[in-house]
């Protein structure tokens, strides 16, 4: 049999597979970027959230079974978490009556159980394009003891 | 056969590589955007306030009333201040909310408004609240605990970028003053 085109497929395939694998990974990385985005909390206008856990100024301490915390930053504060470390090992939990959050300048006291190490995590209230969110500031944890 | 070696023509090329990054710049805007720091509503250096004097006692009913006169010693006029107690002994951070005790008919004006915890010299437009140097005195009366201590943070008026008035909270301004009662 002799061959005398040596092209695998015609340029008109070959333009049109082309152009339909263009499609198709614009349409992958339009999906994909579209959910990364999606995703973003914001506070304070267009700010990324992560940026504010950094502007959280906390005062804190801890004594006889309670909790003395004041909001001495800029950010509002809608909840916190304790990391608590004891004999029977570590555990991470919202502290309990922390629901109102702390304004600016706000300040509460709540019990809480004794234990070796006390990290308090502040938990923030931005927004995404689905609605509100809270986002854990978990790299921004304060040792009270 | 083919004769021409480009793939595309010149043209075509130029118009491809400005689209492509085009389209990059937009994806990177978008995704980066939110990386940028906002302002931070922050109090100016020189905002100050102290306690010139106060009085605390106590009735037999366990309640206490506090009168304490405070001095704008600062640069800027004061809009108004937050004011915590400490009720336990060695309690460093106060928590206890005063304002909610506050005596509205002694402050010349000074209102607190429910749900926020401040207290504002005299918030009406065009009033500038306490003046630098000048000082006032306010009351707090029916506290249902012993008060030990008194934090109290200042708050100013401050423009944003926008234009806009804010109140911005004085952090670094925060004074601690002793409080001892005496019974009458």
């Amino acid at each position: 049999m002799k061959r005398g085109n040596k092209n695998a497929i015609s340029p008109v395939v070959a333009t049109v597979l082309l152009i339909m694998m263009v499609v198709v990974i614009a349409l992958i990385i339009f999906l994909w970027f579209r959910n990364i985005s999606g995703e973003v909390i914001t506070k304070e206008g267009t700010e990324n959230i992560k940026l504010a856990c950094g502007k959280v100024k906390l005062s804190a301490s801890y004594s006889s079974g309670t909790l003395f915390i004041k909001n001495d930053g800029t950010i509002p504060i809608s909840g916190m978490k304790v990391k608590s470390t004891s004999s029977s090992g570590s555990s991470t939990e919202n502290l309990p009556g922390f629901d109102n959050g702390l304004g600016v300048g706000g300040a509460g006291e709540y019990t809480y159980p004794e234990s070796e190490d006390l990290v308090l995590i502040p938990v923030l209230l931005g927004k995404t394009k689905d609605g509100q969110r809270n986002y854990v500031c978990q790299d921004h944890g304060q040792a009270v003891i | 056969m083919i004769k021409n070696k480009l793939g595309v023509s010149g043209m075509i090329g130029y118009v491809l590589l400005i689209g492509i990054v085009m389209t990059i710049a937009g994806f990177m805007y978008i995704f980066l955007r939110s990386y940028v720091p906002q302002e931070e509503l922050t109090c100016p250096d020189g905002g100050s306030i102290s306690v010139l004097k106060y009085t605390c006692v106590f009735n037999s009913a366990g309640e206490y009333k506090l009168n304490i006169t405070l001095k704008n010693s600062g640069r800027f006029d004061l809009y108004g201040y937050s004011i915590y107690a400490t009720n336990t002994t060695g309690q460093k951070i106060a928590t206890s909310d005063l304002s909610k005790y506050f005596d509205f008919e002694s402050g010349g004006g000074a209102v607190q408004i429910d749900g926020i915890q401040n207290i504002y010299f005299n918030p009406n437009p065009g009033s500038n609240g306490l003046i630098t140097s000048k000082s006032t005195s306010h009351m707090f009366k029916e506290i249902p605990y012993k008060i030990f201590s008194v934090d109290i943070t200042p708050l100013i008026k401050v423009e944003t970028k926008d234009n806009r008035i804010d109140t911005a909270v004085c952090g670094d301004a925060k004074i601690k003053e002793n409080i001892e009662c005496v019974s009458v």
